[in-house]
C-alpha cells in the first residue's frame, strides 16, 4: 500500500532563515502520524512540503518509493484538509466535492456515485444543494473532509482541522475522525498544536520545536518516556510537575529531598545505574497525577510514600481537583480526589508514587536515562 | 438647600445633552438643504423645462413632450446615443478586462508590488482634461506617435485615428481605459486579497491549473467586484463630457459626440435650454435605469444576510 517517507528534508528562505532542518520521517502504511507543536514550529511548513504547496531546499519525499520532491502538487495523489476548510464560496457541497474528480476528467456518472457515496459516509446528503456559507462550521469541515476523500488520494494531510470549531463540536469530530481512520485505514497525516488532539488520535506522534523533531513515538511514550523538557512540558494537560532537586549521598544511596514550606520533608531514592554525582543539581519532573489522595492499599508498593503538604491554591475540575502545592520553591500541581476535600492554606495528606518519576539535566534539558544495566560499582 | 444644589448642578448637564442632540442636525442642516436644492431642486426644474418651448431663457408655459419628440428625431442625438453605447460598451468591457489581468498579474507576490500599483492607479488622479490633452498630442499625426515613428525611419506607418470620423470615438475609448483601468485594478486587487489562500491552494490539490482556478472559484467569487465596478464604470461613461471636450471636442463633425456634449451645447451655446434640458432627463432616466436595479439587489440582498 502507501507509505511516505521524509529523508533529510530541510526548507530555508531566502533571507537566511532555516525553518526546517534535517527531517527525517518514515510515515507507514495506513498509519495516523501527528505532527504537534507551538506556532512556528515548521509543522505548517512541512506539511505544506508534503502537498507540494512549498518547495523543498534539501532532501527528498518519497511516496510509495517514488521521489515527488518537486512535483507539483496536482501529480501527487494527495488530498488536504485545511483549518479554514477552504471551500470554494461559488459551488455548492455537490460540486465542492465533485471538482477535483471533473479536473481528473471521471466519467459524469462515476462522479455522481463517488459523491454520493462520500457524502452518505460523513452524513452530509442532505446538504449536497446548499452552498458553503449556508453550512455550520462541523458542516463545512464534514464537506472538506469529503472533499478530501472522494479522490481517494494516497495520503491524507490534515492542517488544523478542528481549531476552528468550539470546544463541544471539538470533541465531537476528534472522534469522527478517528472512526473514519479506523474504517478506511488510511494514511493520515495531521497536524495540531493541540496536544490533547495529538494523544488522542495518533498511531505516532512527531513533537517539533523551531524546525526540529523533539521526539517521534507512539502517545505513551511520549507522555511517560519525553526525550527532554520541551516535550515533557507540551504533552499533557495540565503540564508536569518540575521540580529542582539536589543529589544527595548516604550510605543506603542516593536520593534528593522535596520539601514543603510547612516542614514536611520527603526522600526519593535515585533510580540505581542514572549517571550523576553528588551535589548535581537536577530537575525532577513528575506528572500531576503523581502527587494523589491518600490509598492505603497502594502504599506498600515500593516507590510508594506519603506526606502532609500545605495546599496554595485548589482549582475543581470535576472528577479531580487540581491542587497546587509549593515543593523546593516550585508550584506543584496534584491531581486530588475531590473526596480528599483539599481547602487552600489548609495541610493535606498527599501520596507521592515516583514509579514514573522522570530526571532531566537542567543547562541542556535533555533527560537522564538510567544505564540498562544497573552500575556494579 | 439641597433641592437648590441638585437644581443648580443639574443644568449644565441638561444644557450639555441638549447640545449632543442638536449638534449633529445643526452640523447636517446646510449640506442637507444644499442637497434638497442643489441636486433635487434643480433636477425637479430641469425636468419641468424640458417640458417647455424654452429657448435662449427659460419660459414656464407647458408645451407637453414637444422636446423630447424633437429630440428623439435629431439625428445628432442619435449619433451621441450610438457614440455612448459604443463607447460605453468598449470602455467598460476594456476597463474590466485590463483591471482584471492587471489585479491577477499584481497578485502573484511580486517585487516592488506596492510601486507598480501606484504606477496602475495614478492616471486616476488626474483629471480627464489632462487626460484628453496629453492624448490628443500623443494621437495627433504630425506631433505624437505617427511623428516618432516616422522619425524612426518607418514612414509608411500611419496612426490618424483622432482625425477620422468613423475612428476617433475609438481614440476616446482608449485615453478612458489608460485613465480608469487602474482603478478598476484597484477594486479587484482588494477583491483578490480577500480570498482565503487556502482556496486556491485546496483548488491546487484538486489538480486544477491556475487559469481555470481564476476562472472557475476566483472569479465568480468577485461578482459583487464586477457589480461594482460597471456601475462605477458606466456612470463615468454616461457623465463623460471633459475627456471628449478635451481630446476631440465632439469632432471631426460631430462625429464624437456624446449625450454630455449634445446637452452642453444645446443648453448653452446653442440657446435651446428646452431641448438640452429634455436630454438632460434622457441622461438622468439613463443613470437610474442601471441604478435601481443595481440599489434594489444590493438592499434586499443585505436585509437576507
Amino acid at each position: 500500500m502507501t507509505s511516505l517517507s521524509i529523508c533529510n528534508v530541510g526548507k530555508q528562505y531566502q533571507k537566511g532563515a532555516t525553518t526546517l532542518e534535517n527531517i527525517n520521517l518514515e510515515i507507514r502504511s495506513g498509519e495516523f502520524l501527528i505532527l504537534v507543536g507551538p506556532s512556528g514550529c515548521g509543522k505548517s511548513t512541512l506539511m505544506n512540503m508534503i502537498a507540494g504547496l512549498e518547495s523543498v531546499s534539501s532532501g527528498q519525499i518519497l511516496l510509495n518509493q517514488q521521489d515527488i520532491t518537486h512535483a507539483a502538487p496536482s501529480q501527487r495523489d494527495i488530498a488536504m484538509v485545511f483549518q479554514s476548510y477552504a471551500l470554494y464560496p461559488n459551488m455548492n457541497v455537490y460540486d465542492n466535492i465533485a471538482f477535483g474528480l471533473q479536473i481528473r476528467k471521471w466519467p459524469k456518472d462515476e462522479i455522481d456515485a463517488e459523491v454520493q457515496r462520500v457524502a452518505k459516509l460523513l452524513q452530509i446528503d442532505h446538504l449536497l444543494k446548499r452552498k458553503p456559507a449556508q453550512l455550520s462550521g462541523g458542516q463545512q469541515q464534514r464537506v472538506a473532509m469529503g472533499r478530501a476523500l472522494a479522490r481517494r488520494p494516497k495520503v491524507y494531510l490534515f492542517d488544523e482541522p478542528l481549531s476552528n470549531l468550539d470546544a463541544k463540536l471539538r470533541v465531537e469530530m476528534r472522534t469522527e475522525v478517528k472512526k473514519l481512520h479506523q474504517r478506511l485505514g488510511t494514511t493520515i497525516v495531521y497536524v495540531t498544536h493541540d496536544q490533547i488532539e495529538a494523544m488522542t488520535l495518533a498511531d505516532r506522534i512527531a513533537v517539533m520545536k523551531d524546525g526540529v523533531i523533539q521526539q517521534l513515538g507512539t502517545p505513551q511514550e511520549i507522555y511517560q518516556q519525553p526525550n527532554n523538557l520541551f516535550v515533557a512540558s507540551f504533552i499533557g494537560s495540565p503540564a508536569m510537575n518540575f521540580i529542582p532537586v539536589t543529589v544527595q549521598h548516604t550510605a543506603q544511596g542516593r536520593f534528593v529531598e522535596l520539601k514543603d514550606q510547612s516542614g514536611t520533608c520527603l526522600q526519593l531514592a535515585l533510580p540505581a545505574g542514572l549517571a550523576v554525582k553528588t551535589d548535581q543539581q537536577l530537575v525532577l519532573g513528575l506528572r500531576p497525577e503523581a502527587f494523589s489522595e491518600v490509598q492505603p492499599h497502594k502504599l506498600s508498593q515500593a516507590q510508594v510514600q506519603q506526606g502532609e503538604f500545605l495546599v496554595e491554591m485548589t482549582e475543581p475540575t470535576g472528577p479531580d481537583t487540581l491542587t497546587l502545592l509549593r515543593i523546593n520553591g516550585a508550584e506543584v500541581t496534584a491531581r486530588v480526589a475531590p473526596q480528599a476535600n483539599p481547602q487552600a492554606g489548609a495541610k493535606l495528606p498527599l501520596m507521592l508514587d515516583a514509579s514514573q518519576a522522570l530526571f532531566f539535566d537542567p543547562v541542556s534539558g535533555e533527560r537522564l536515562r538510567a544505564l540498562a544495566q544497573p552500575a556494579a560499582a | 438647600m439641597i433641592l437648590a444644589q441638585t437644581q443648580t448642578a443639574r443644568r449644565p448637564v441638561r444644557l450639555g445633552l441638549t447640545l449632543e442632540h442638536v449638534l449633529p442636525k445643526l452640523v447636517l442642516a446646510p449640506s442637507l438643504v444644499l442637497a434638497l436644492v442643489c441636486i433635487y431642486g434643480y433636477m425637479a426644474w430641469t425636468g419641468y423645462i424640458s417640458l417647455t418651448p424654452s429657448s435662449f431663457l427659460p419660459m414656464y408655459e407647458l408645451s407637453g413632450f414637444e422636446q423630447y419628440q424633437r429630440l428623439l428625431e435629431n439625428d445628432r442625438w442619435r449619433v451621441a446615443c450610438f457614440n455612448l453605447a459604443l463607447f460605453g460598451g468598449l470602455f467598460i468591457g476594456a476597463c474590466l478586462l485590463v483591471g482584471v489581468l492587471l489585479a491577477i498579474l499584481l497578485d502573484q507576490r511580486i517585487r516592488a508590488e506596492g510601486a507598480l500599483r501606484t504606477i496602475y492607479l495614478y492616471p486616476m488622479a488626474i483629471s480627464f482634461i489632462v487626460t484628453g490633452t496629453a492624448w490628443k498630442w500623443i494621437l495627433n499625426p504630425s506631433l505624437g506617435l505617427e511623428k516618432l515613428v516616422h522619425d524612426f525611419g518607418f514612414t509608411s506607418f500611419e496612426f490618424s485615428w483622432l482625425t477620422d470620423p468613423d475612428k476617433a470615438i475609438y481614440t476616446l475609448v482608449m485615453a478612458a481605459v489608460w485613465q480608469s483601468s487602474g482603478f478598476v485594478m484597484a477594486m479587484f486587487l482588494a477583491g483578490l486579497r480577500g480570498i482565503d489562500s487556502s482556496i486556491i491552494k485546496a483548488a491546487q490539490l484538486d489538480g486544477a491549473s491556475l487559469p481555470r482556478i481564476y476562472w472557475r472559484i476566483v472569479l465568480p467569487c468577485l461578482r459583487p467586484v464586477f457589480f461594482s465596478a460597471v456601475m462605477v464604470l458606466s456612470h463615468i461613461a454616461i457623465k463623460s463630457f471633459d475627456l471628449v471636450t478635451a481630446l476631440t471636442a465632439g469632432g471631426p463633425g460631430y462625429s464624437t459626440d456624446l449625450p454630455a456634449l449634445f446637452m452642453y451645447a444645446h443648453a448653452f451655446t446653442r440657446g435651446q435650454m428646452g431641448l438640452g434640458a429634455a436630454s438632460a432627463m434622457m441622461m438622468l432616466a439613463g443613470v437610474l435605469a442601471i441604478l435601481v436595479p443595481y440599489l434594489y439587489s444590493e438592499l434586499r440582498g443585505k436585509r437576507h444576510a
